[in-house]
């Protein structure tokens, strides 16, 4: 599994997404209508990348294979519906399902390798951080895979529930 | 352009998204943007953007996926540069 979390304020400081080229880079033909069509962009913009970022450290835990290639990410599918964003995305012939949590403040995303397992994921504050030969984050106490993401003032750690 | 040419033109060009300036301070050619520098991965794109306007290059999906570090985005640039 692979988490990521946007701070929406410092994105908006960060980055200016709308800079010439800077969409053709990062999306899709598809993900770029998914962005040109919503009434909130700057929204569907993180959404989708804090997606792709959570997939690529997903991948990390299948096997390393470190790399910037965010438009091998593909998003599939995307529906929002109450604030939560379900997707499929697929990378390296791999089917990955995501969750996006949106609010004002902050998006963020979980995604796993099995739909069901989207609901196995808890939020943790482990005291027990270390990290692997790779550099992918367990805990030490219970030797249970974790994925940790920090942006701005927000950080979130999950873990599949024991 | 000699690398060290190239890496004296890619300093300023990292520097406003680096978020560890100590590494930033002792780059070399393994310096890796993400662990090492601490850069935002949405900012990469931000990195290879700007490389194409100071360098007047082209940089396609397949270079951009392998410029992690130093070493990699100079012989990217320097490949770029000699193909013109």
């Amino acid at each position: 599994m692979g988490n990521d979390i946007v701070d929406l304020a410092l994105a908006k400081r960060e980055s200016n997404w709308k800079r010439k080229g800077y969409l053709n880079k990062l999306f899709t033909e598809l993900e770029q209508n998914y962005i040109r069509t919503d009434k909130n962009q700057d929204i569907m913009v993180w959404i989708l990348w804090s997606l792709k970022e959570s997939t690529y450290k997903a991948y990390q835990r299948i096997q390393i294979n470190r790399g910037f290639y965010p438009q091998k990410i593909k998003i599939k599918s995307l529906e929002i519906k109450d604030a939560i964003a379900i997707s499929t995305l697929e990378l390296f012939g791999m089917d990955f399902f995501g969750k996006t949590t949106i609010t004002t403040d902050w998006i963020h995303s979980i995604v796993t390798t099995k739909f069901s397992h989207l609901n196995q994921i808890t939020e943790v504050t482990p005291q027990c951080i270390k990290k692997d030969k790779n550099s992918l984050p367990y805990c030490a106490l219970t030797n249970q895979s974790i994925s940790i993401s920090h942006h701005g003032a927000y950080q979130k750690i999950i873990q599949f529930k024991l | 352009m000699t690398k060290e040419a190239i890496i004296e033109k890619l300093k300023p060009i990292v520097q406003p998204f680096v978020k560890n300036e100590e590494a930033f301070k002792n780059l070399t050619d393994t310096t890796d943007f993400i662990t090492d520098l601490n850069i935002n991965s949405a900012n990469l794109v931000d990195i290879v953007l700007d490389i194409e306007e100071a360098f007047h290059i082209e940089i396609d999906n397949e270079s951009m996926e392998k410029m992690l570090n130093v070493e990699n985005t100079v012989a990217i640039i320097q490949k770029k540069l000699a193909a013109q």
